[in-house]
């Protein structure tokens, strides 16, 4: 049986604190905010970190990341509680980084594993226009 | 298959995994002709159900010359691919298979992706079952599930341990529609299947990376099986086409590894084995499987090219009889190495086979 994957975050406690909401979600200024979507495995083996930064968006958006963010957190504690079933061949492994405020949590999941909340933010970085994309190869920088 | 079973001698290994040894078709043609009507009709059921279009017509011509009655062979129905196709609208894992748009009989579909990935499984399938005998990935005639539109612009493709799921591509990474119209990528895919339901390999690093190499391996050869190419004229290339311009020609080169794509570092030879970290960041790749496959799939095009010929009936039979009745879950480089080495000296005798495999992992460094 494989380990869970870890939830990890620089703040201390339980999936509670994996996001602290320092601003409301109408906010239109969120300068601190920004996601990072970094995938591996899958059948090219590739590595991408695709991100975003809410400074850069539209007001309207920057609030639809903050939504988003704040969507997976009501997930993380089920995420943190998930027992992966076992490694499926070329599925892709996610990492997703949110640095607010000068906090950064990192999740990690699998495909399989995924709560709707991260694919709607992971799409979500995937579509803004303004995100940037980098491809590395596995165990780049 | 019920009366080609009747010809396999099954038994059960120490680790509980079944194996099935298979009457061979000289075998089955002198049982079609000389034995008990029982023998007969199960012989002929056999070489109907196991033989591909191609092989069903050079069996025809072997038994007419053994003056074998063929007219039973005609009353004698093909076996049947038993292929699905979804539609999962974007959906995530929670949202699969989707909605059925095409299985056994239907009409091709107006979606490409439709119509690719059930062109893409019934070949793969027809591979198996016309050169190894193998019925589906569980040979049990398991039902192949695919579905494809998965998720948003979704870069990737992969069997979830029951299924087929496709990305479209998002256009940045693969081309959008690149992932099933690439055959070798579909036969990589279910070989997985194939893997799950024979040696169990362990998905992270060796015995991961070995687990990609036979998907590899069988990929390359449902595509080189599909265009008739022997191991000189294949390109032994893995997903030929399906990156986006500018990104490279392929995900993976057998011949050449580490030269397929822009950021390719998959080593040929064990000097350039990268150690990663077995764990859950996605830059390390569940301990390199993509990356350490390259050493015995070089190994692989050295015997194949060295063995000459179609890659698929020697080196390929070696390979596959090794995965299917010789690796175990915990199988590492070596191990597939010695395997190959004792599996192709029971199939070909200590000859120009075994040497060839034997000189393949000496080239590359599994072997000193």
């Amino acid at each position: 049986m494989r380990e869970p994957r870890p939830l990890r975050s620089r703040a201390p406690g339980t999936a509670s604190a994996f996001y602290h909401d320092g601003m409301s979600a109408e906010s239109p200024n969120d300068p601190d905010l920004s996601v990072a979507i970094i995938r591996g495995g899958g059948v090219g083996g590739f590595l991408t970190r695709t991100a975003v930064s809410a400074d850069s968006l539209p007001a309207e958006a920057a609030s639809g990341l903050r939504r988003r963010v704040r969507s997976v957190s009501v997930d993380a504690a089920s995420a943190q509680a998930a027992r992966p079933s076992g490694r499926h061949p070329d599925e892709l492994l996610y990492q997703v980084v949110i640095d607010d405020a000068g906090e950064r949590t990192t999740l990690e999941l699998a495909e399989s594993q995924l709560p709707d909340s991260v694919r709607d933010l992971a799409e979500y970085v995937d579509t803004r226009p303004e995100r940037t994309l980098e491809i590395e190869p596995p165990a780049g920088p | 298959m019920t009366t080609f079973r009747h010809l396999c001698g099954s038994i059960t290994a120490p680790t509980m995994r079944p194996c099935c040894y298979i009457a061979p078709p000289h075998v089955l043609a002198v049982l079609a002709e000389e034995g008990s009507p029982e023998q007969r009709e199960a012989a002929i059921n056999a070489l109907a159900a196991s033989a591909s279009m191609r092989g069903r017509r050079s069996l025809l011509t072997a038994l007419v010359q053994a003056e074998v009655d063929v007219q039973a062979l005609a009353a004698v129905p093909p076996s049947q691919a038993k292929i699905t196709v979804y539609d999962v609208a974007q959906g995530g894992q929670a949202a699969l298979p989707g909605t059925k748009v095409r299985g056994d009989g239907d009409p091709p579909s107006a979606d490409d992706a439709v119509n690719e990935a059930y062109d893409g499984a019934e070949t793969t399938y027809k591979f198996y079952e016309g050169v190894y005998g193998r019925n589906s990935v569980d040979d049990k005639g398991l039902e192949l599930v695919s579905s494809v539109h998965y998720s948003v612009a979704f870069d990737n493709a992969f069997w979830n341990g029951t299924q087929m799921v496709y990305g479209d591509g998002s256009g940045r990474i693969f081309a959008v529609g690149g992932l099933t119209r690439a055959i070798d990528v579909i036969g990589h895919e279910l070989t997985h299947g194939v893997t799950q339901y024979t040696a169990g390999l362990e998905y992270h690093t060796q015995s991961g990376a070995v687990n990609e190499h036979c998907s590899d391996v069988f990929g390359s050869l449902v595509k080189q099986h599909s265009l008739g190419q022997t191991a000189d004229q294949a390109d032994w290339l893995i997903g030929e086409g399906i990156l986006v311009p500018g990104l490279g020609e392929a995900l993976r080169s057998m011949k050449a590894p580490g030269t397929a794509w822009r950021y390719d570092t998959q080593p040929g030879t064990m000097s350039g084995y990268q150690n990663l970290p077995d764990d859950t960041d996605p830059r390390n790749d569940n301990g390199g499987v993509h990356i350490n496959s390259g050493i015995p799939n070089h190994a692989f095009y050295l015997a194949a090219t060295a063995i000459g010929g179609n890659a698929w009936e020697k080196a390929g039979k070696i390979w596959y009889d090794t995965l299917t009745t010789r690796l175990t879950a915990t199988s590492d480089f070596r191990d597939l190495a010695e395997k190959t080495i004792a599996c192709a000296e029971d199939l070909f005798g200590a000859g120009a086979e075994t040497a060839a495999v034997q000189s393949a992992w000496h080239s590359v460094g599994v072997l000193p």
